[in-house]
C-alpha cells in the first residue's frame, strides 16, 4: 500500500497540493472532512471550526493516532491524506505501507490572507502534534509561488514517487576553479608540466587549544611520508613554497564569490576572516588549507524543486599529487593556491534528476560570473547521498556531470541492498583464518603465482552459512565481495580477495576450489574468501567489514567509477579543525558587494532579448538559454562568427558528439572558434567530425586538417581543377553538373560556391 | 559575554550558534558552528543568548623530564621569538608566549640527541631585544656552560645575529653555544622549528666544534641545517627558511637530519672548517656601552642629523656606500667627532666585500678625519663588537685597536671568493 501523507500549518495550500496528486490517480482521504462527516453521524449536525478542534481533542484521547485507526478501512493501493496533524499518526500509516510525508509551507502573511485566522489555529493545531509532524517530513514544499508551479513541483514529486518512498537525501557540494590570479599571490592560476626546483619538506601535527592532537593528522603523521614539492617559478612564488606569508585575497576571486552570493540571494558576510582548515597530508605546503566563509543562507530554483545554499566558500587549491611511494609523496605545486569556490546545498534533494539540475544550475551560475575556468578537472563536485534506513555517503570528486543522476541512482540502489542484506548476512560466522597455501602449490593461475613468488601465502576463510553472500548485488558489476575487497585494499593494502560465489576463475580450477572446501570444513550452504599476502592479518579487516554489514550501511566517503558506480575510500572526515589565518586581518565586504552589485552579469534567463536581437528564432533562444553551451555561443558571436551557424553547431552537433564521448569544454574556446571559422573554408563539411576527434587529442586546426589531408583546394587550385573538368565534359556542359563532378574529384575539398563564381567568370 | 562563550543568536532572520571570539569596532565576531570565524555588525544581532560559558583554557602539556642518561648534557635557553610563538586561539593573535617545557614537548625527538638543561631567560620578539639583555644572556649562558657539553639559545630571528655577535665577544668559550629560531612558529603543521632545534642540539652536545653559531635551515627544504660562525652571518631574507647564510665564508658546518614519525633516523655533521675546535677555554667578557650606535649614510642625508648622531653616541658604527663613504661635506664633521672622542667605525651598506680608505680620495678623507676602516666586517658585527669594546675601554687608539683585533672571525684575513649561493 503507498501512502503519501500530507502535513504543513494552517492555510499553507495542503488540499491544493492533495487535489493535484488525485488527479494523478490517488484517492484523497482528508482528515478534517473526515473528522466533520464522523462529528455529523455521532451528533447529528456538522460542526463549526471551535467544535471541531475539540472534537479533535476528544477522539485523539484515545491516543495521537486514533483518527488515523478510524480511517484505515478508507485506505487504497495508492492514497493521498491531508492534514496530518501528528507523528503519532504517521508512525501509524508508517506500519501499513510504504509512505511519503509532505510537509507544505508559506509565509505567515501568505497564509493568513489565503485563510483568515489561519495563525490563531496554528496555536491550537500546535497542541495537537502538528510541528512534531512537520519535523517528520521527507520533503517540504515551500508554497509562495504561482499555482503552475505549485503543480509542477508537485507533479514530479508523483512522478518520481519511488525515490521519495525510498527516503533519498542528497545534497551537493561543488568545488570550480576561478580563472584569476591565485587567490593569495599575483601567480597565474596555470598548470605547468615542467620544473625547475624541488624541495623537500615535513609535517608534523599541532596539539589542539586543548594540548590534544588530530587522530587525523597523527594517523597522517604516523605513515612516515616525505613531502616533495615540484617548482614551476612562472606559476609558484614564495607564496605556494611556504616561504612568505598570503597577500590579500585576490579582489577578482572575491567579486566572483560575491556574484555567485547575490545569484542565491545569500548574506553575504560582513566581515570575512580567512582561516586555516588543518590538513596533513601535504597537500598543502603550509599544512592546512585557507579559506573564508563568504555567503550563508542562500536558496537556488532549480526547474523541478529548490534547495537550500547554507555556504559559498571561497578557498585555495591544493597541490597536485603526481607520485607516490612508501617513503614519500610528490607534488606539482602549480594547482595550489588557484582559487576555488564552494558551493554547498541542504541535503533537500530526493531524486536523482533534482542532483543533476541543481548541478547543472549551480554550473550556469558559475558560468555566468564570467570568471570561472572551463575543461576536465576545473569543476568538482562531491555529492553527500543517504536513504531512509541507510546512512550519509560522500561521493568525492565527481567530474563528468552527465554522469551524477547515475551516481545517485546507483548508491541509492546499494544502499538499499545493504539494508536487505542485514538479515541475510547475519546468520552468517566468519571463521578465523587458514594457511592453505599448499592446496595450490602447483596452480596455474597467474593471480596467485605471481603472489607466491613474491613469498606471500594463500589464506583461506569459511564463511559459515554464506553461501551467496559475497556474491549478493548491490548494482550493476558490484557486488558485496567488492566492498568487501575496497576496504580490504584501502585498509590493509591488499589488492584484494578472490570469494566462492565467483569461483573457479582467475586461473583457479574446479578442483582446487574443492580442495580449498575440503580444507576449510566447508558445507554446501557455505562460502570461502581467499586472500594472498605475508601474515594472515587482513583477516581483521574482513571480518570487521562483514560483521559491519550485519549492523548497518556504514558512513563513509566513496571514489567516483566511471560507470556511475563507487568504490569505498575511506571513513567520513570528522570536523574540519579551523584557526584564523593570523598573517591577514578580517576584510569588511561592504563596499565590495556594492560594486559587484552594479556589474552583476546577466543569467541566462536575462539574456532573451539580446540573442532574439542576433535574429535568433525563439525556440532556437529558448534551447539556447538552457544549454550549458550559452557562454561558448556569446564568446563565439562576439568574435564573429554567424550567430545562425553557432547556434546551429552548439544545438545539433554538440549533443552528438557528447554521445561520441567528445568533451567539448577541453577543446577549449579559441579552438572552437577557429573550427567555426574554417568551416568550408579551409577544410570541407564533411571533415568536421573527425577534425573535432583530432581537436580533442590536442591537435591544433592546422595540424588535424594536414593530417586528415582535407585543406580545402585554393581558387587557383580549384580554377585549375574546373578547367580540367570542363575540358572533359566540354563546354556545354551545364553548371550543375560542372560543380558536382569539381567536388567529387577534389573529394569535397573544393567549395560549391567558389567553383560557381569561377564559372561565372570564365563563362563571361 | 566573554570570548569563548557559547552563544545563540538571530542574523538577518536565520539563526546561528557559535562561540563568541572578541569584538572589534562595530563587529561582533564569532566562530560559527561550521568552524569559520565571521563578523556581524552588533546592530544586526538579534536576541543572542548565552548558551554555556567558556570552556576553552590553556593547553595542558604536562612537563616530563625524562631523559636519556646516556646523552650529552646540553644547555636549553629561551629568550622568545617566532619559535616560541603561538596563536591564541581566541583572539587569533601571536604571542611569544610558549616556554622551554613547552618546547621539549612540542619537539620530543630531542630526548634521542641531548638531555636538555632548560632556562628561561626572556620571552620577547627579538626586535625588543637590548645590549643590556646581551649582558644578561651572556651571563646564563656562562653559567650553564660550566656543566654542560655546549648551549643552545633560541632567539626571534630579526635580530639573533646582533645577538651572536655580542656573544662571540663576551664569551670565550671552546663548547659550541648555537642560536636557533624559526621563521615558522613551532604550532604550525610546516614549522622549521623542528629541523633548527633538534639540529642544533646536535651542534651544541655532539660536534667537535668551539665558538658562538647560528643554526638554522641551508635552503628551502627540512633536512639540511647550516652551521654559520655567530660574527659573518645576517639575516637575508624577511621570510625564507634559508634567511641566514654566511657573508664572505662559508658556513662552519652542516647537519643532515632526517626524522619520521617523532623518530630520529639519521643525524650527521659535515664540518667544512675544524679552525673553531671544541676545547677548554671559558671566559666571560661581559661588557656593555648602550652609548654606541649604528647609522646608514643615505644621499643627501642632512648635515645637523649626522652631526646630532655622531654627537649624540660615545662611538658610532656607519655603514658608507661602496667602499665606505659618505659625502665629502660630512667628512668635517667625522673629524669634530673623531676629536671630541668619538669612535667613528666604517663598514659597507653593500654588505658583501671590505672597505677601503685608499681607493678613492673621499676615503683618505674620511681616515685622516680620524674615521676607522674595519675591514669587511659586517655592520652589526662591528656594532655589537663596539658595543662591547667600549664597555670595558674609552681611549680612542685603544678602541681602534681592539675594534682591528680578530677576535671571533669578524674580520676574513683572506678574501673568500664566496657569493650568495642558494638565494
Amino acid at each position: 500500500m503507498d501512502l503519501i501523507l500530507i502535513t504543513g500549518p494552517p492555510g499553507a495550500g495542503k488540499d491544493t497540493v492533495a487535489d493535484i496528486i488525485s488527479k494523478k490517480g490517488w484517492k484523497h482521504l482528508s482528515m478534517s472532512h473526515f473528522l466533520k462527516e464522523e462529528y455529523r453521524e455521532r451528533y447529528g449536525n456538522y460542526p463549526t471550526e471551535e467544535e471541531l478542534i475539540s472534537f479533535a481533542k476528544e477522539v485523539r484521547k484515545e491516543g495521537r493516532d486514533a483518527v488515523a485507526k478510524l480511517l484505515r478501512p478508507r485506505l487504497s493501493e495508492k492514497t493521498v491524506i491531508s492534514g496530518i496533524r501528528s507523528k503519532e499518526e504517521i508512525d501509524f500509516f508508517r506500519r501499513e505501507g510504504r509512505v511519503v510525508v509532505i510537509n507544505v509551507t508559506a509565509p505567515e502573511e501568505e497564509r493568513e490572507k489565503r485563510r483568515p485566522g489561519a495563525l490563531r489555529r496554528e496555536e491550537k493545531e500546535k497542541e495537537l502534534g502538528l510541528y512534531e509532524a512537520m519535523e517528520e517530513a521527507d520533503v517540504t514544499i515551500e508554497n509562495d509561488g504561482t499555482l503552475e508551479e505549485l503543480k509542477e513541483r508537485v507533479e514530479f514529486i508523483v512522478d518520481n514517487i519511488e525515490w521519495y518512498f525510498l527516503g533519498l537525501k542528497a545534497g551537493l557540494e561543488i568545488h570550480q576553479q576561478l580563472n584569476t590570479k591565485k587567490l593569495f599571490c599575483s601567480c597565474p592560476s596555470e598548470l605547468r608540466e615542467e620544473f625547475s626546483l624541488e624541495i623537500g619538506r615535513f609535517l608534523r601535527p599541532v596539539a589542539s587549544e586543548l594540548g590534544e592532537f588530530d587522530r587525523a593528522a597523527l594517523t597522517e603523521f604516523n605513515k612516515g611520508l616525505k613531502y616533495v614539492y615540484r617548482v614551476n617559478k612562472d606559476v609558484c612564488c614564495l607564496v605556494e613554497m611556504d616561504e612568505e606569508p598570503p597577500h590579500p585575497p585576490t579582489r577578482e576571486a572575491l567579486e566572483a564569490s560575491i556574484m555567485m552570493a547575490l545569484y542565491t540571494n545569500s548574506n553575504i558576510v560582513p566581515l570575512v576572516q580567512v582561516m586555516r582548515k588543518i590538513v596533513i597530508d601535504g597537500s598543502n605546503t603550509t599544512g592546512f588549507q585557507r579559506t573564508m566563509l563568504i555567503a550563508m543562507d542562500g536558496k537556488l530554483k532549480t526547474p523541478h524543486t529548490s534547495v537550500k545554499i547554507p555556504t559559498i566558500c571561497l578557498e585555495e587549491d591544493a597541490a597536485r599529487p603526481v607520485e607516490r611511494d612508501e617513503e614519500k609523496v610528490v607534488y606539482m605545486l602549480d594547482r595550489l593556491g588557484i582559487p576555488l569556490i564552494e558551493i554547498s546545498t541542504s541535503p533537500d534533494l530526493h531524486s536523482p534528476l533534482e542532483v543533476k539540475e541543481a548541478a547543472e544550475r549551480i554550473g550556469m551560475l558559475l558560468r555566468s560570473t564570467g570568471l570561472v575556468k572551463r575543461g576536465l578537472g576545473t569543476i568538482r563536485q562531491d555529492i553527500n547521498i543517504s536513504i531512509r534506513g541507510g546512512a550519509r555517503v560522500e561521493i568525492k570528486g565527481v567530474q563528468n556531470l552527465d554522469m551524477i543522476d547515475k551516481y545517485v541512482e546507483f548508491e541509492a540502489v546499494r544502499q538499499k541492498r545493504l539494508i536487505e542484506l542485514i538479515p541475510l548476512i547475519k546468520k552468517v560466522k566468519v571463521h578465523p583464518p587458514k594457511d592453505i597455501t599448499h592446496v595450490f602449490s602447483s596452480t596455474k593461475s597467474k593471480l596467485l603465482k605471481k603472489a607466491l613468488e613474491k613469498g606471500e601465502r594463500v589464506f583461506g576463510i569459511r564463511l559459515e552459512k554464506g553461501r551467496g553472500i559475497m556474491g549478493y548485488e548491490l548494482g550493476p558489476n558490484r557486488r558485496f565481495g567488492s566492498e568487501v575487497a575496497d576496504y580490504v585494499r584501502v585498509h590493509a593494502g591488499l589488492g584484494g580477495i578472490l570469494h566462492s560465489d565467483e569461483l573457479p576463475a582467475y586461473g583457479i580450477t574446479e578442483d582446487e576450489v574443492r580442495k580449498v572446501k575440503e580444507t576449510l570444513s566447508c558445507k554446501e550452504e557455505d562460502g570461502f574468501i581467499l586472500f594472498t599476502s605475508k601474515d594472515p592479518s587482513p583477516y581483521n579487516i574482513i571480518k570487521e567489514r562483514i560483521e559491519l554489514a550485519k549492523e548497518r550501511v556504514p558512513e563513509e566517503t566513496r571514489s567516483p567509477r566511471p560507470d556511475g558506480t563507487t568504490s569505498y575510500a575511506r571513513p567520513l572526515p570528522g570536523a574540519a579543525r579551523m584557526y584564523p589565518e593570523t598573517d591577514l586581518p578580517p576584510m569588511e565586504t561592504e563596499l565590495l558587494v556594492e560594486e559587484v552589485r552594479k556589474k552583476l552579469p546577466p543569467l541566462p534567463e536575462e539574456r532573451k532579448e539580446k540573442l532574439l536581437s542576433l535574429g535568433l528564432k525563439v525556440e532556437m533562444v529558448e534551447k539556447l538559454i538552457k544549454s550549458r553551451y550559452l557562454f561558448l555561443f556569446e564568446y563565439l558571436v562576439e568574435r564573429g562568427v554567424d550567430p545562425r551557424f553557432a547556434s546551429n553547431i552548439i544545438l545539433n552537433k554538440f549533443p552528438y558528439w557528447r554521445r561520441e564521448g567528445i568533451d567539448i569544454e577541453s577543446i577549449g574556446e579559441e579552438r572552437w572558434e577557429e573550427l567555426l571559422k574554417g568551416y568550408e573554408a579551409i577544410y570541407p563539411k564533411n571533415a568536421m567530425d573527425d577534425i573535432v576527434k583530432l581537436l580533442l587529442e590536442g591537435y591544433s586546426l592546422k595540424e588535424a586538417v594536414d593530417k586528415l589531408g582535407v585543406r580545402m583546394l585554393s581558387e587557383e587550385e580549384t580554377e585549375k581543377l574546373v578547367k580540367e573538368v570542363i575540358r572533359e565534359l566540354g563546354p556545354e556542359a551545364n553548371e550543375g553538373k560542372i560543380i558536382g563532378e569539381v567536388i567529387k574529384r577534389s573529394r569535397g575539398r573544393a567549395s560549391g560556391r567558389v567553383v560557381s563564381s569561377i564559372l561565372k567568370r570564365l563563362r563571361a | 559575554m566573554e570570548p569563548g562563550d557559547e552563544v545563540e543568536f538571530y542574523w538577518r532572520g536565520a539563526r546561528k550558534k557559535g562561540v563568541f571570539i572578541k569584538e572589534e569596532g562595530k563587529y561582533l565576531i564569532f566562530k560559527l558552528e561550521n568552524g569559520y570565524n565571521v563578523g556581524f555588525p552588533k546592530d544586526e544581532i538579534e536576541n543572542i543568548k548565552i548558551i554555556s560559558k567558556r570552556h576553552v583554557g590553556k593547553p595542558k602539556f604536562h612537563y616530563k623530564p625524562e631523559f636519556r642518561e646516556d646523552l650529552p648534557l646540553v644547555g636549553l635557553a629561551a629568550t622568545g621569538g617566532t619559535i616560541s610563538a603561538r596563536v591564541d586561539y581566541i583572539t587569533g593573535a601571536v604571542t611569544s608566549e610558549f616556554t622551554v617545557e613547552d618546547l621539549v614537548n612540542t619537539f620530543p625527538e630531542m630526548r634521542e640527541v641531548a638531555r636538555p638543561k632548560l632556562k628561561q631567560i626572556s620571552n620577547i620578539f627579538s626586535e625588543n631585544m637590548v645590549p643590556s639583555l646581551w649582558k644578561d644572556i651572556a651571563r646564563e649562558i656562562y653559567d650553564l656552560l660550566k656543566e654542560t657539553e655546549g648551549v643552545v639559545v633560541t632567539h626571534g630571528t630579526d635580530t639573533m645575529h646582533y645577538t651572536s655577535s655580542y656573544l662571540s665577544f663576551a664569551i670565550e668559550t671552546g663548547k659550541p653555544v648555537v642560536l636557533t629560531g624559526a621563521q615558522r612558529s613551532s604550532d604550525r603543521p610546516s614549522s622549521d622549528a623542528a629541523y633548527n632545534l633538534i639540529s642544533s642540539l646536535y651542534v651544541a652536545g655532539h660536534s667537535p666544534l668551539g665558538g658562538v653559531f647560528v643554526c638554522m635551515h641551508a635552503s628551502s627544504s627540512d633536512g639540511r641545517n647550516a652551521v654559520h660562525l655567530g660574527t659573518r652571518v645576517r639575516k637575508m631574507h624577511t621570510s625564507r627558511r634559508d634567511t641566514f647564510q654566511s657573508i664572505g665564508r662559508d658556513p662552519v658546518a652542516f647537519v643532515d637530519l632526517e626524522m619520521r614519525k617523532g623518530k630520529i633516523d639519521r643525524i650527521d655533521l659535515e664540518v667544512l672548517d675544524p679552525s673553531f675546535s671544541r676545547g677548554d677555554k671559558l671566559n666571560l667578557r661581559n661588557y656593555v656601552n648602550e652609548n654606541v650606535g649604528l647609522v646608514k649614510y643615505y644621499p643627501g642625508m642632512k648635515r645637523e642629523i649626522f652631526e646630532r648622531f655622531l654627537f649624540s653616541h660615545e662611538g658610532v658604527i656607519i655603514e658608507g656606500t661602496g667602499f665606505g663613504h659618505i659625502r665629502e661635506e660630512l667628512i668635517p664633521i667625522i673629524e669634530q667627532a673623531t676629536h671630541s672622542n668619538v669612535f667613528v667605525g666604517i663598514t659597507s651598506q653593500t654588505i658583501w666585500g671590505r672597505t677601503h680608505p685608499h681607493v678613492y680620495s673621499t676615503a683618505v678623507r674620511m681616515a685622516e678625519a680620524g674615521a676607522v676602516f674595519l675591514e669587511d666586517m659586517l655592520p652589526e658585527t662591528a656594532f655589537a663588537k663596539l658595543v662591547w669594546v667600549m664597555g670595558f675601554e674609552k681611549d680612542l687608539e685603544k678602541i681602534k685597536e681592539h675594534m682591528l683585533t680578530n677576535y671571533a672571525g669578524e674580520i676574513t684575513e683572506r678574501s673568500g671568493i664566496t657569493w650568495i649561493s642558494s638565494l
